[in-house]
C-alpha cells in the first residue's frame, strides 16, 4: 500500500500500534459494562487495521470478536480473546520494532 | 494562477471511524496528486460537512458506529448529495455489493465497492472517474 518508503512504513506501524492499544483500552473498557455490540465493532474496526497491516493472526481474533455470541457466552469469549490478543499485540509491537528500527537511516 | 473552477483540486470526503484507516487513506491520495481532502470519523458529522461543502468524492466505510452503512447512504441521498461514492468495508464481498446496489437504488453515483485495504493503483482508478464525473461546482 505505501511502496518502498521505510519512514513511511515505520510510521503508520507505529499508527497502527497507537490505535490499536487504543482501541483493545476501550474494549477492556466496554467489557466492563457488558457493552458487547460496542466490543463487536471495535472488533471489526481493528481487523480492518490488521490486515491492512498484514497482521493476520490478530484480525482473526478480532473477528472472532466481531462475531461473538450473545450474553454471558460472548463475555467470556471476549475475555478469552482478549488476553490473547494484547499477548499478540506484544508480539507484533516486538516484531515492529525489530524491523522498523532504522527506517530513518538512509 | 488559478484561473477557473476546472483547475481546483478534487475535493474528497473521507469517512472512516478508524483514525488509521483515514490517515493511510489521506497519506495515498497525497501520493496520487493535488486534493482537497476533508476527513470524519462520524456519519453524522460527514452528514454535516456534505451538507456545508459538498465534496466531489465521497470515500466511506460502511461500518460506523453511529450509524450503518446503508442507513448513512440513505440520508447522503435525502440530503440530494450528487457527487460521487466509493464504498469501503471490512465486510463480506457479497454485503458489499449488496450495500452497493441499495445505494445505486438511492439514485447515488456509486463509482466502486472495495474491500479493506483498497489497493493505491485501485483508488488511483477511481479518483481518475471521480475526476470524469465531476460536476461544475454548485453554489451554495
Amino acid at each position: 500500500l505505501l511502496g518502498y518508503h521505510p519512514q513511511k512504513i515505520r510510521k503508520f506501524a507505529f499508527k497502527f500500534l497507537h490505535t490499536t492499544k487504543d482501541g483493545f483500552d476501550e474494549i477492556e473498557t466496554v467489557m466492563k459494562t457488558g457493552n458487547l455490540a460496542r466490543v463487536r465493532e471495535l472488533g471489526h474496526r481493528i481487523k480492518s487495521a490488521a490486515r491492512t497491516v498484514g497482521a493476520l493472526g490478530m484480525a482473526e481474533l478480532c473477528e472472532d470478536l466481531e462475531n461473538l455470541p450473545q450474553e454471558e457466552a460472548g463475555a467470556i469469549q471476549a475475555r478469552n480473546l482478549m488476553a490473547r490478543l494484547w499477548l499478540l499485540l506484544d508480539l507484533v509491537t516486538e516484531q515492529i520494532m525489530t524491523n522498523t528500527t532504522f527506517a530513518n537511516d538512509d | 494562477m488559478n484561473d477557473g473552477a476546472p483547475a481546483d483540486p478534487l475535493r474528497v470526503l473521507l469517512l472512516d471511524d478508524d483514525p488509521f484507516q483515514l490517515a493511510l487513506l489521506e497519506d495515498m491520495l497525497e501520493e496520487l496528486g493535488d486534493f482537497d481532502v476533508a476527513t470524519a470519523t462520524h456519519a453524522q458529522g460527514a452528514l454535516a460537512m456534505l451538507k456545508s461543502n459538498p465534496p466531489d468524492l465521497l470515500v466511506c466505510d460502511l461500518s460506523m458506529p453511529d450509524m450503518d452503512g446503508i442507513e448513512f447512504m440513505r440520508h447522503v441521498a435525502q440530503e440530494g448529495y450528487n457527487g460521487t461514492v466509493v464504498l469501503l468495508s471490512g465486510m463480506e464481498n457479497a454485503v458489499l455489493k449488496a450495500a452497493e446496489r441499495l445505494a445505486m437504488a438511492q439514485g447515488l453515483t456509486i463509482l466502486g465497492a472495495c474491500g479493506k485495504p483498497v489497493a493505491a493503483a485501485e483508488l488511483g482508478d477511481l479518483v481518475n472517474l471521480a475526476k470524469m464525473h465531476r460536476r461544475p461546482h454548485r453554489m451554495a
